[in-house]
């Protein structure tokens, strides 16, 4: 087992830079998610990573082993990896236990250590009960841990994940999130988890790798990403936020404090960083019209949308720029509030 | 581990093997057609007194072939009406029995047609013992109304009416549901719907079936054999054979040059019909899982009557026909308890030599036939999914090339290529069974290969990808994740090449000779030199046969794709 390396990996379908230099260096042991929206490439990288698709540029290496270069590659068969299909692929001529032993009957193991192997892998994912069983007398939540379970049964040095979750419904994806932590935290293996669903990249992983249109943009945990966006991109497609103009400072700079509001005053005619906004960083508060008002920075409610724990409200500013803020109540639309930002995060031009 | 050069990684399917298989179905789909062209074409320098032009000169060709346009353009439009009353009845309201109806109705393609002329045969005309029995038959010495133009038509239509059905149906079963819903709730009336909806939706499937019916009826030539070469009614295929059998390989130019324009005719069929698929191909938009059906509410009854009417028409009759044709003495006389005999039935059993012959040759081509093209079929399959779309288009067309050839042409081919000893080895197949075989390989290749193919394409790659991950090797994962998966496919169209191949007439009516004769070949000479009775008893057991074994592919169904049973929904 070692570091996973990606260096300058490319891939090209007819002309289309589909994956265009990827560099990465994943330490083992980690869980990596792969984030980005559709037809970005994702499935491509995980796919070369995997060895189903050759490399039009670069190299790809486990440690001091090079996989795969544009030359020549280990085929997968080769590579001691695992792998959870989107559509889970498990073979439906086979029970449960066979589909979970099939990748042991390719390695050398002594007979003896076969069944206990199978065994073991079923036991944890909790499917002992129906090794019998067939795939189609399973639910969809069941056949994930069985497709789970082969790919842990040969102690795999990296584990790949495409959206296993995509097809399942809230409540299972919750206890499979919790699964595949414990299978992390349990085997140790590089896990290499695609998903174009930030919350889910967010709340498993502990290096977020995000890509858009075959680059990668940035490569950091999930907290610098949320809080530190490398682009207004990124941005724009983490979380919610609004991305407001103000006074210009120095890039990739958090911002607290009192002077965050003066930095978006109506008056403040040269306007040219772009800053994100998060919506729990805006505090809102109801003007009363009758009286004189301080000049503070103000903004009109457009829309609300009731989210259950709280509302999240729709502003406009005078100057035409639009932000997201929540409140716990209700505010009446078209109502002037009164804004106060506590934080904001300067973004690179 | 080790690093292996990206052209050969083992994704890709071998290099060898991939070339093997591309030279077998080199050998066995496009040299015979060109072998025939090059037969047909080889003295052009002489212009207009080369072969080609003096076969185009004669008046006897041109005869032929404006009678092979007549029959099967009119039994086109038989098949046609037929066809599409079962297809839009089966489809599309909610009649009874619908899996026995359409059982019933695929049968006639699946019974070889000189068995279907030598029923209809004995249903119709005086000496049939079927009118016997019942007192109606014509008097003795009026003419068999089946030996005519028409009477070719009419079989044509019935036996390839099943071919319209099946492409209409395709259409139907694709059409979504919602669209005619959507349609009802427009304020559509029902004649409104089928002017307005089904029948432009369906536009193409028509088509298809139509120019498919009329590319098999104008290659058929078991029922213009039975029915024309008595009463001198040639049409092409029956020409060709009637020159063949009478000169010898003599007219083999002559014949080449037939089979080129026979085969140019059925190639225009199929370019329309390719046409058609390809224009318009509208992407059909909507919810298709539920099933339409028009409630008929009162009318239900009257059409479910008139269908099986049609059936115990075109199938039921003749068959009873057959039956009893089997079990009478000689024909004109009736069946009674006195005259009831299983006499041709023992003669077929006892009588040495022929039947057994016939019976054992015909099993051993078909059996070993239909092994060896599962095996191929697997194989083409699983390397024609990882090569490139070029190729395997390319290689799809040529496959085809042989089974949508009038057989004759086949033959003919055949009979070019291997009439001298092959060079090299010096081995001779002319005369042989081995040149039926061949024969049989190649024009049974496309029907074994597409329930596979659509099988294997309907698997999922992760399955296979899964595997290779697991450490399989390319021929593990072939063992044990595609062959399981793909298995009744495979089977499926085993079957489907034995049945067509255990009594095919057409290829090996041209290719047999003396004790290499088959199945279909002994009934076509039976019934020639007057022997019925014998022919009608040997046939009742071919039909039993083909009745057994469609069972048995309606039973194993359920592990197929959808479509590679026909008679299946
Ligand atoms: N075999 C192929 N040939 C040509 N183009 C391809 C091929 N496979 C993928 N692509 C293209 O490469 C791009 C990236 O595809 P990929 O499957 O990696 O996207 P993705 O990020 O996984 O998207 P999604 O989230 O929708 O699964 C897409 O534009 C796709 O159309
Ligand atoms: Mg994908």
């Amino acid at each position: 087992m070692a570091e996973l390396i990606l260096n300058q990996v490319s891939k090209v379908f007819e002309q289309n830079p589909v994956v265009d230099q990827i560099s990465l260096n994943i330490p083992q042991g980690s869980f990596v998610a792969l984030l980005g929206p559709s037809g970005c490439g994702k499935t491509t990288t995980l796919r070369m990573l995997a060895g189903f698709e050759t490399l039009s540029g670069g190299e790809l290496r486990l440690g001091h082993q090079t996989l795969a270069t544009a030359k020549a590659q280990i085929s997968p068969e080769d590579r001691n990896m695992g792998m959870v299909f989107q559509s889970y692929a498990l073979w439906p001529h086979m029970t449960v236990a066979e589909n979970v032993g099939y990748p042991l009957k390719h390695r050398r193991i002594p007979s003896g250590m076969y069944q206990k192997k199978v065994n073991d892998a079923l036991e944890t994912v909790e499917m002992m009960p129906y090794a019998q069983r067939y795939p189609q007398d399973l639910s969809g939540g069941q056949r994930q841990r069985v497709a789970l379970a082969r790919c842990l049964v040969t102690d795999p040095d990296v584990v790949l994940l495409d959206e296993p979750l995509a097809n399942l419904d809230r409540h299972l994806r919750a206890s499979m999130e919790e699964s595949f932590r414990a299978f992390h935290q349990r085997t140790g293996a590089t896990m290499i988890y695609v998903t174009h669903d930030q919350a889910e990249a967010m709340s498993l992983a502990n290096q977020i790798a995000v890509m858009e249109k075959g680059r990668l943009v940035q490569w950091s945990s999930p907290e610098a990403l949320y809080h530190q966006p490398k682009t207004q991109w990124v941005a724009e497609f983490i979380g919610q936020g609004s991305i407001l103009m103000g006074q210009k400072v120095p890039e990739n700079q958090t911002l607290t404090g009192e002077g965050v509001n003066a930095l978006f005053h109506p008056t403040n005619e040269r306007a040219q960083s772009a800053f994100l906004v998060r919506p729990q960083h805006v505090q809102i508060e109801l003007i009363n019209a009758s009286l004189p008002q301080s000049a503070t920075l103000t903004a009109r409610v457009i829309s609300q949308v009731y989210r259950g724990e709280r509302y999240e409200i729709h502003l406009e500013m005078p100057n035409q720029q639009r932000l997201q803020a929540f409140h716990p109540v209700a505010v009446p639309i078209g109502a002037t509030v009164s804004l106060n930002l506590t934080q904001a995060w300067s973004l690179a031009a | 581990m080790t690093m292996q050069p990206i052209s050969n990684i083992s994704s890709q399917p071998s290099r060898w093997l991939l070339s093997i298989l591309l030279l077998v179905i080199l050998l066995l789909t496009l040299i015979p057609s060109l072998r025939l062209l090059i037969e047909a074409l080889k003295d052009w320098h002489l212009l207009g007194d080369s072969t080609f032009a003096q076969v185009l000169q004669e008046p006897s060709t041109w005869r032929a072939f404006s009678r092979s346009l007549y029959t099967s353009g009119l039994g086109t439009l038989i098949a046609v009406c037929l066809g599409s009353l079962f297809a839009f009845s089966v489809t599309l309201t909610n009649i009874r029995a619908k899996t026995a109806l359409v059982f019933c109705f695929m049968l006639p393609m699946m019974i070889p047609p000189q068995v279907t002329a030598l029923s209809w045969l004995q249903l119709m005309g005086p000496g049939s013992p079927l009118l016997n029995t019942l007192g109606l038959a014509p008097a003795l010495g009026s003419p068999q109304p089946l030996y005519s133009a028409e009477g070719i038509a009419m079989l044509l239509g019935i036996q390839h009416a099943p071919l319209v059905f099946l492409a209409l149906r395709t259409s139907l079963i694709h059409l979504p549901g919602d669209l005619i819903e959507a349609a009802r709730l427009s304020g559509a009336r029902q004649h409104h719907i089928w002017l307005d909806i089904i029948l432009p939706l369906t536009r193409n499937g028509l088509i298809a079936g139509t120019s498919i019916a009329f590319v098999s009826a104008l290659g058929n030539f078991g029922i213009p054999a039975m029915l024309g070469i008595p009463a001198s009614y040639y049409v092409l295929p029956t020409l060709i054979y009637q020159k063949m059998s009478g000169f010898g390989p003599s007219v083999l130019p002559e014949m080449a040059s037939l089979s080129v324009l026979i085969g140019v005719l059925a190639l225009i069929g199929i370019q329309i019909q390719q046409y058609a698929a390809q224009k318009g191909r509208f992407r059909l938009l909507g919810n298709s899982s539920k099933a339409q059906s028009f409630d008929l509410k009162r009318g239900r009854v009257g059409l479910e009557v008139a269908l099986w009417l049609v059936i115990s028409l075109i199938l039921m009759a003749p068959l009873l026909a057959l039956m009893t044709s089997s079990l009478v003495p000689a024909l004109g006389v009736p069946l009674t308890w006195e005259t009831l005999t299983f006499s041709a039935y023992d003669e077929m059993v006892s009588r040495q030599g022929m039947t057994r012959r016939a019976f054992s040759n015909s099993l051993l081509l078909s059996i070993s036939a239909a092994l060896l093209l599962m095996v191929l079929s697997i194989l083409i399959a699983n390397s024609l999914r990882k090569s490139s779309a070029k190729i395997s288009t390319w290689l799809l067309s040529s496959i085809e090339i042989p089974y949508a050839l009038p057989g004759v042409v086949l033959a003919i081919a055949c009979i070019l290529l291997f009439a001298k000893p092959l060079p090299f080895i010096n081995l001779a197949l002319y005369g042989t069974l081995w040149i039926i075989f061949i024969a049989y390989l190649a024009r049974f290749l496309s029907v074994a290969l597409k329930p596979v193919l659509a099988s294997i394409n309907e698997m999922d790659p992760s399955l296979e990808e899964a595997a290779q991950i697991a450490g399989a090797s390319p021929s593990r994962r072939l063992i044990d994740i595609v062959l399981p998966l793909i298995a009744p496919a495979v089977g499926a169209g085993g079957l489907l090449v034995f049945l067509t191949s255990v009594n095919e007439l057409t290829v090996s009516a041209l290719l047999w000779s003396a004790g290499r004769e088959t199945l279909g070949v002994l009934i076509f000479n039976l019934d020639e030199s007057g022997d019925s009775i014998l022919a009608a008893a040997i046939a009742v057991l071919v039909v039993l046969m083909v009745f057994v074994l469609m069972m048995l592919l309606s039973l194993c169904a359920r592990y197929l794709p959808k479509g590679v049973v026909p008679w299946q929904s």
